[in-house]
């Protein structure tokens, strides 16, 4: 297991090289001089030419791609020039932000999206296929910043049911003490129901919005795959050993329909990934894709570039712990050569 | 084949061309189908709206005027936003950049990707493994935010908005176009037609191909549909097409801002309109695999 | 025949709505089994035999409208049975193996697991007896080193292996019935072999009825009692081993034993049963072999007759056969 799970590892490095390649590459052809952006708007040929020799870039191309991967190496990203901050620092200051919002989100589809698929598969042709069907393809047209927008018109604005929707606490709430970085966990642990309650509350717009986006893939999967598994012929052979119908439908029919459904997650991810940054955007969420937003707006390139190498880095880590999911909820990944 | 007493293994007839039987498929589906129909019906008023936007909208799409943030009227069906702009004109205008967007992008990644993927399932070896190693490394990345990069990377254009969504999709068609041409290289009629001669190219453009449209079209409908998504949340953020403008996820973006003085239309109707578009895609998705493919039906 | 019969059928008949239409699967099957005894039915493919256990297990489909006279399995009316009391028959009374094993099988379940499954669903047991028991069944399918190979999963197995897995999980309730659908196919023939006496070994242990349903006669009448021959989701003949392979009567019968090889058959010999299985979406004739009958006469147009020969030989037909020599 140990050894499958170390060669796991192995086989995301290529994966790992080429992200490197194409953010460097992507860095490196970022439009404007990037000597000219640091040096600043009073800078002379002189001093522009210094700059570049200090930040490298005056040293050939393969050179520059060599001290690139040292830094990478050394966890360095350089330095955001809007926040004057290493970007490693800026990042990993925001990245619990993003990760409660999306973590919950997830959460959100998951509970949502997996009942439904059963259900409706359990029951083909009832109202709760249909309902399922339904929501699948509406929740797959919606894009998630529009959405989001919907639900704080009808939930802030209309209903007011929801809190303003901006930031992660209300200004009049005390930032938790920091263990792990999620609010509503932090306050939990300091104590502080109040607060964590606050916390929640400001999820639950950004939480459902993005979820959402989740759902129709979700419920596809969980829907199909169920009635495969129902129809297929160890089903038949459960019931003809008479077994009961819950066990049939729970041990043997949602545990093996649940693989392809655990198999999709990192699609799943994604797609959160990427539309958490236009809900970070929509909510004025203080992660990372806010930091993103901002950065490509004002051509601030290392920020631009540490941010796409930490979300791919973490996407293949993501990718990774679904496979050790994989195999664990199925033995003959675990076998697999 | 060493065997020439036998039946003969090599099925020397062609596959049978599946456009062939595409328009009375076609016609079939639209009957039976009442959801394929509507969107059929709705993707012809998007491609009237695209072609002839300017000349259907009751207003100029970028004329301001002192009726600022007007709520629906008769005058003004979805209302007017900021700066007085129609945006029931402005909504109508932007189905030819949003569509067009789209349509530029995934024709890119349709004929690249076809290129690529046939390219590989065909030859195999290296080909193969090279064109896989490229898929794995845009596949690596969450695909909005490489499109983020890459927009960020080439420049702030509409344009760049087209590659980077063009590119982003390219995995999707390089992907399948390997299996689909992978899974007939050896099938009876590419035999045949390799052992009467023809070469490589000729045997993929001629043979392989052609039989391999129509299940990529069902892809391309339903990547439409993502196409304009990523694109409207690219702009969205304030990448690719700049204001004035007219584009939904622009719209979208400037609408946003009046949510909480209770000026809701501003942003809704472009959303709408997106949603309908992508929805419609999506329908035509489905519809179209049940015409290519009946059993493949979820 | 004065037991009384663990399975007792009369005028089965089993239709499926499809988008094609109704499609007439089964009609005025009737057959009975008593305490131990083994009947094999045997048919082409398609034939209904397969349908047939299905509906005796109530395993069919929504699609499927059942309808019998009598349809009664250890006093238990099947027609009128509550699912969850047909459930509670399943593993208990009357239990069922599958051809293609492995597929049978919870492919993520541990086969030890699953054999538990099946004793704790019908007797109260406590988690560790069960366990044993589970073992102990392993064992006596002589599943070798059963200690260890609780733990493994179907894809860890053989076929031969899957299906005596299959077969410890079928005896593991002691069931008075056992359906065995094919339950060799794809196995080479050694072990085909083994897994018939093990089937044979077993059912004879307790007493047990079972209905082998098969298409390689030469494999059943080592093993049968008594036959049901299917043709067209019709029961054609229905007799003692001897009756059927010595006297066989219906047309369709006797070209099936023709077409069978036995011992000294050459493969010239061999005849082939002309035309195919008739289109049971279509209205049918009475008899539904007519078509293909070598020695049909207008009279087959008449309702199908029921011709008892003697106590245990019936057979469906108008015309008896006469060996074409």
């Amino acid at each position: 297991m140990i050894k499958l799970i170390a060669k796991r590892f192995l086989s995301a490095v290529p994966s790992l090289i080429g992200v490197i390649i194409v953010t460097f590459v992507i860095s490196h052809t970022l439009p404007g001089d990037p000597a000219a952006y640091f040096a600043g708007p009073s800078a002379t040929a002189e001093s522009i030419a210094e700059t570049k020799a200090r930040l490298g870039l005056d040293q050939p191309l393969p050179a520059q791609f060599v001290t690139y991967v040292g830094d990478l190496v050394q966890g360095d990203l350089g330095r955001s020039f809007n926040s004057g901050q290493p970007v490693l620092t800026d990042l990993v200051r925001r990245l619990p932000a993003s990760f409660e919002l999306t973590l919950y989100a997830l959460l959100f589809a998951i509970v949502v999206a997996v009942p439904l698929g059963l259900w409706a598969a359990v029951n083909p042709g009832s109202w709760i296929d249909h309902l399922c069907r339904g929501t699948v393809t509406a929740a797959a047209a919606f894009p998630s910043f529009f959405t989001a927008l919907v639900l704080i018109f009808v939930f802030y604005y209309k209903l007011g049911w929801a809190p303003s929707p901006i930031g992660r606490l209300a200004i009049y709430f005390p930032v938790p003490p920091t263990v792990t970085g999620f609010f509503t966990i932090d306050a939990l642990i300091a104590g502080d129901v109040g607060t964590a309650r606050a916390a929640l509350g400001q999820l639950v717009l950004p939480a459902i919005s993005l979820g959402l986006f989740a759902l129709a893939p979700l419920a596809r999967m969980t829907r199909a795959s169920m009635i495969g598994v129902l129809g297929s012929e160890f089903i038949t052979t459960a019931r003809a050993e008479g077994l009961p119908r819950r066990k049939i439908l729970w041990t043997y029919g949602f545990r093996n329909a649940l693989l392809p459904v655990v198999n999709i997650l990192g699609m799943i991810f994604s797609f959160l990934l990427g539309a958490n940054v236009l809900i970070e955007q929509v909510f004025g969420w203080p992660g990372i894709g806010t930091y993103a937003v901002e950065a490509v707006l004002t051509s601030d390139y290392a920020a631009i570039q540490g941010f796409v190498v930490m979300m791919a880095v973490l996407y293949i880590l993501l990718n990774l712990g679904v496979d050790i999911l994989n195999m664990i909820v199925d033995p003959r990944v675990r076998y697999d050569d | 084949m060493t065997d020439h007493t036998g039946p003969s293994a090599i099925d020397t007839q062609k596959e049978p061309s599946l456009l062939a039987n595409f328009w009375s498929g076609f016609v079939h589906a639209m009957k039976s189908n009442p959801l394929t129909a509507f969107a059929m019906a709705l993707f012809s008023l998007f491609v009237i709206a695209a072609i002839f936007g300017e000349a259907i909208a009751p207003y100029d799409a970028l004329a301001t005027s002192t009726d600022t943030l007007q709520p629906p009227s008769w005058a003004h069906p979805f209302g007017t936003d900021q700066l007085g702009r129609d945006v029931l004109s402005r909504t109508i205008v932007a189905a030819r950049v949003d569509f067009g967007i789209a349509i530029a992008a995934v024709s890119i990644s349709f004929v690249l990707g076809l290129g690529f993927g046939a390219a590989a399932g065909y030859f195999g070896g290296w080909t193969d493994r090279l064109v896989g190693r490229m898929v794995d490394t845009i596949m690596a990345f969450p695909l909005f935010v490489l499109a983020m990069g890459v927009v960020a990377a080439l420049g702030n254009t509409v344009w760049n908005i087209v590659y980077a969504t063009a590119i982003i999709n390219l995995p999707f068609y390089i992907r399948f176009a390997r299996a689909e041409v992978n899974s007939r290289r050896d099938a009876g009629f590419v035999e045949a037609a390799r052992l009467s001669g023809n070469i490589s190219a000729r045997i993929l453009a001629v043979h392989l191909v052609p039989n391999i449209l129509p299940p990529m079209m069902v892809q391309v409908s339903l990547n439409l549909g993502w196409a304009i998504l990523n694109a409207a949340g690219l702009s969205f953020i304030g990448l690719g097409v700049r204001p004035p403008t007219p584009e939904w996820g622009i719209m979208v973006s400037e609408g946003a801002n009046y949510i909480f003085s209770g000026e809701w239309w501003i942003f809704f109707f472009p959303g709408a309109a997106l949603v309908l578009a992508v929805f419609c895609f999506n329908l035509l998705g489905d519809g179209l695999r049940d015409i290519i493919d009946p059993k493949g039906r979820t | 025949m004065t037991q009384v019969p663990i399975l007792d059928i009369r005028n089965l008949k089993v239709d499926f709505a499809t988008r094609d239409g109704m499609v007439h699967a089964l009609e005025s099957v009737s057959f009975q089994l008593v305490r131990g005894e083994t009947m094999g039915l045997v048919g082409e493919s398609g034939s209904g035999k397969s349908v047939s256990a299905y509906a005796v297990m109530r395993l069919l489909g929504s699609s499927a409208h059942v309808t019998a006279d009598r349809m009664v399995c250890g006093g238990v009316d099947l027609r009128s049975a509550s699912d969850a009391e047909v459930a509670s028959l399943r593993g208990k009374r009357m239990t069922m193996i599958f051809q293609n094993a492995r597929a049978a099988l919870n492919p993520i379940r541990s086969i030890g697991d699953q054999i538990v499954d099946v004793l704790r669903a019908h007797r109260a047991m406590p988690k560790r007896e069960a366990h044993e028991a589970a073992i102990m069944a392993l064992a006596e399918v002589r599943i070798p080193d059963p200690k260890r190979r609780y733990h493994a999963y179907p894809f860890e197995l053989s076929g031969g292996m899957c299906q005596r897995v299959m077969i410890a999980l079928a005896f593991a309730s002691e069931p008075e019935l056992l359906i065995a659908d094919e339950p060799t196919t794809g196995l080479d023939v050694t072990t085909q072999a083994v897994i018939m006496d093990l089937i044979r070994e077993k059912s004879s242990q307790r007493q047990m009825s079972t209905i082998l349903i098969t298409h390689d006669l030469t494999l059943a009448a080592e093993y049968c009692d008594r036959f049901a021959v299917m043709h067209a989701g019709h029961i054609v003949e229905q007799g003692t081993t001897t009756d059927i392979f010595q006297r066989a009567t219906h047309p369709y019968t006797g070209l099936l034993m023709q077409a069978t090889p036995h011992g000294a058959t050459t493969l010239s010999e061999l005849a082939a049963i002309p035309g195919s299985l008739p289109d049971l979406r279509r209205e049918l004739p009475p008899c539904r072999f007519v078509h293909r009958c070598p020695q049909s006469t207008p009279a087959c147009a008449a309702p199908l007759p029921r011709v008892k020969l003697d106590a245990s030989h019936e057979v469906a037909c108008h015309m008896p056969w006469r060996e074409s020599e």
